[in-house]
């Protein structure tokens, strides 16, 4: 024991502790583009399984922008519109079509894995090229505070617009026309119907809005987070964005919210094994998701999912 | 079309070719019979710069050498497998080399079935006179020296190990890096970090957690895990420490997209002579009666030499890979964490 504080105490540098931070906000961040994005599609009734292969779509199609256009701005935005184009198939055979929302999910999951697997081997074959580091944007003032100014404000500028993003959900949500209609498209369906709003045209936009939001995420992972693209490298995230939309009760705030522990918790557990204390790496690694289910334990009871969540609409149809 | 009726045939689990003849009769039976046609499964792609690409480097070269014909099936996870082992022995080759000690049980599932000499990986109570073989690797060899390179390489005083998996290779290669390390300087720090349990394919997590090392002062980071691996490169690449940091690979060589000129060194694994040596066991029907092992000794196993190792660093890991050789020093197993973590501790 003496031995692990010793060692621990010459590992916690400030210079540790920022990155360990700034390690939490890099993990957190597409996992909050990608829940905020479900967050907006549960709302207006559709439950999108397949925020996986979106963001795979997005993590190729953002690298290839970022990697052939020397701009990472470039990478969002393709990665954006390889997720709604992967979100589009979602659009037209489960909104329109009716057909079963989880099945069509997974088909999409289980086609992005391969696509974007096939695709990479026929671009770039066994070169795996990689993108530069890009510039980090601190914010005058804040940036000078110890070790929580280099980790939080100082960071890509696309980190700043996440967090515009989430306020800007958050508002659209409660305060405007369209935020309402979502929210009645999730709730009542026919009563949106009967004030004369398409309700299949609202779930669209809702989910290609959402894939877009996953392919921005995923465009994160390949150009930000790893700065480069391996198959099948999203491992899971997309399916923890949906647990964190629900555990944040479609509320945009606490997806942001949740997503730093997670992304913190990942970060730590990181931290724990350099200490080299003796606790187990598989308990050390369960860190983050335990962090996640201990959350669920204590806000489950109230988590709201909209009635008409995965229920095709059909109108008339009782 | 065949192949796979037949092969959807074995799935359902009808014995297609059933055979009452023993395993030794059936090593008996192939003794004197050419390998003409050798096939290969591997679980990922081919272009990996690590495990797949030298099992496919080797399989191509042994085949080419003993003038047989390859099939190779890639990156086909460890879903399906014995569906696509048995396509492989229902088309006809005579030594399947199932590419992952995943596909362990369905290999030695075909092998019995089909009486086809299978290569598994890790398990030498497993074997199968005439069917079942396997290869092991002592591979806590190369990173002894690897850990040597790094203490020697360090300005820091600190060297980081990266794996991205719970894997008994990579146990291996770590407490060997750090038995290593203490070799040279005791005072040497070792930072040991895991991404996850079976993150192979976390590039984002592996460089996350590469980069942390190099905050916590390493300026060597010896990283091992597929796909994962190419964050490690990344990590290094675009480290802003303000000092030199270096990465130490494993398995292949990722010098041909090293473009920032971080990789000190490697440590490889041959399967060639390995794959070579059970064809020829297969023709003299010994096949399955002993195991492979990849060493220092036999050239399975070896450390890559760049133009940023010195001379004299070359010259003392060439020492100790002589001593090891010889026996003269011993270097410590490590099969769990708990005891890659007592090595880490120790150095």
């Amino acid at each position: 024991m003496t031995a692990v504080l010793a060692a621990a105490s010459g590992l916690f540098t400030q210079s540790f502790v920022t990155a360990l931070i700034a390690g939490g906000v890099l993990a957190s961040i597409p996992l909050m583009f990608t829940a905020v994005g479900e967050a907006i599609s549960e709302r207006s009734g559709v439950l999108n399984i397949g925020l996986e292969g979106m963001m795979l779509v997005g993590a190729y199609t953002g690298f290839l922008g970022a990697y052939e256009a020397h701009s990472m701005w470039v990478g969002f935005l393709t990665g954006a519109l390889g997720g709604g184009v992967a979100a589009a198939l979602m659009v037209v055979l489960s909104v329109r079509m009716g057909l079963d929302q989880i099945v069509i999910g997974i088909a999409i999951t289980l086609a992005g894995e391969g696509i974007t697997s096939v695709l990479q081997q026929a671009q770039f074959g066994g070169a795996y090229p990689r993108l530069p580091a890009y510039p980090q944007v601190a914010i005058p003032g804040l940036d000078s505070i110890p070790i929580l100014g280099k980790s939080l404000f100082d960071q890509p500028l696309v980190v700043y617009f996440g967090l515009g993003l989430v306020a800007a959900v958050a508002w659209m949500f409660s305060r405007t026309r369209w935020g309402l209609e979502l929210r009645a498209a999730g709730e009542k369906p026919e009563a949106l119907d009967a004030a004369g709003v398409s309700v299949l045209n609202t779930r669209s936009y809702a989910t290609l809005a959402t894939g877009a939001l996953a392919g921005v995420g995923g465009a994160y992972l390949s150009v930000i987070a790893a700065g480069t693209f391996t198959p099948f490298m999203t491992q899971g995230q997309g399916y923890m964005a949906i647990v964190i939309a629900m555990l944040a009760r479609g509320r945009p705030v606490w997806v942001a919210v949740a997503s730093f522990v997670f992304g913190i918790s990942l970060s730590l557990s990181t931290a724990l094994q350099l200490t080299g204390i003796n606790i187990s790496a598989d308990v050390i690694n369960m860190l983050p998701f335990a962090a996640i289910m201990l959350a669920l334990v204590i806000f489950a009871r109230s988590a709201y999912l909209p009635p008409a969540l995965a229920v095709p609409y059909v109108r008339g149809a009782r | 079309m065949a192949v796979s009726a037949a092969a959807a045939v074995a799935i359902a689990g009808i014995a297609v070719v059933p055979s009452s003849a023993s395993p030794t009769t059936a090593a008996k039976a192939r003794a004197g019979v050419k390998v003409t046609k050798i096939a290969i499964a591997l679980p990922a792609k081919p272009t990996d710069y690590g495990w797949n690409q030298q099992g496919l480097d080797a399989a191509k070269s042994v085949a080419s050498s003993v003038g047989a014909k390859l099939t190779t099936i890639s990156n086909i996870g460890y879903n399906n497998t014995q569906s696509i082992l048995s396509q492989l022995a229902q088309s006809g080759a005579q030594f399947i080399i199932a590419h992952a000690s995943g596909y362990d049980t369905a290999a030695k599932q075909v092998a019995l079935r089909y009486r086809v000499p299978v290569m598994t990986y890790d398990v030498p109570n497993e074997l199968v006179p005439g069917l079942v073989s396997t290869i092991t690797t002592s591979a806590e060899q190369g990173g002894y020296l690897a850990g040597i390179l790094a203490a020697k390489e360090t300005k820091t005083g600190t060297v980081g190990i990266v794996i991205s998996a719970s894997d008994s290779n990579w146990f291996e290669m770590s407490g060997g890096f750090a038995a290593g390390v203490a070799s040279v300087n005791k005072k040497i720090k070792v930072r040991f970090a895991e991404i996850g349990p079976a993150s192979y394919d976390d590039s984002a997590g592996g460089k996350r957690v590469a980069s942390t090392l190099i905050s916590a002062n390493a300026d060597v980071i010896f990283g091992m895990g597929d796909d994962a691996s190419f964050g490690y490169l990344q990590a290094v690449s675009t480290a802003k420490a303000g000092h030199k940091v270096w990465y130490i690979g494993d398995i292949g060589n990722m010098g041909p997209i090293d473009k920032q000129h971080v990789l000190l060194s490697s440590e490889i694994w041959s399967f060639t002579k390995v794959f070579k040596q059970a064809v020829t066991d297969i023709q003299n029907g010994t096949y399955g009666k002993h195991a492979y092992n990849l060493t220092l000794g036999n050239g399975g196993i070896s450390m890559l030499k760049t133009q940023y190792i010195s001379a004299p660093v070359w010259a003392q890991m060439q020492a100790a890979k002589a001593k090891i050789v010889s026996g003269a020093i011993k270097v410590p197993v490590a099969l769990t964490l708990g005891a890659v973590k007592k090595l880490v501790a120790a150095a």
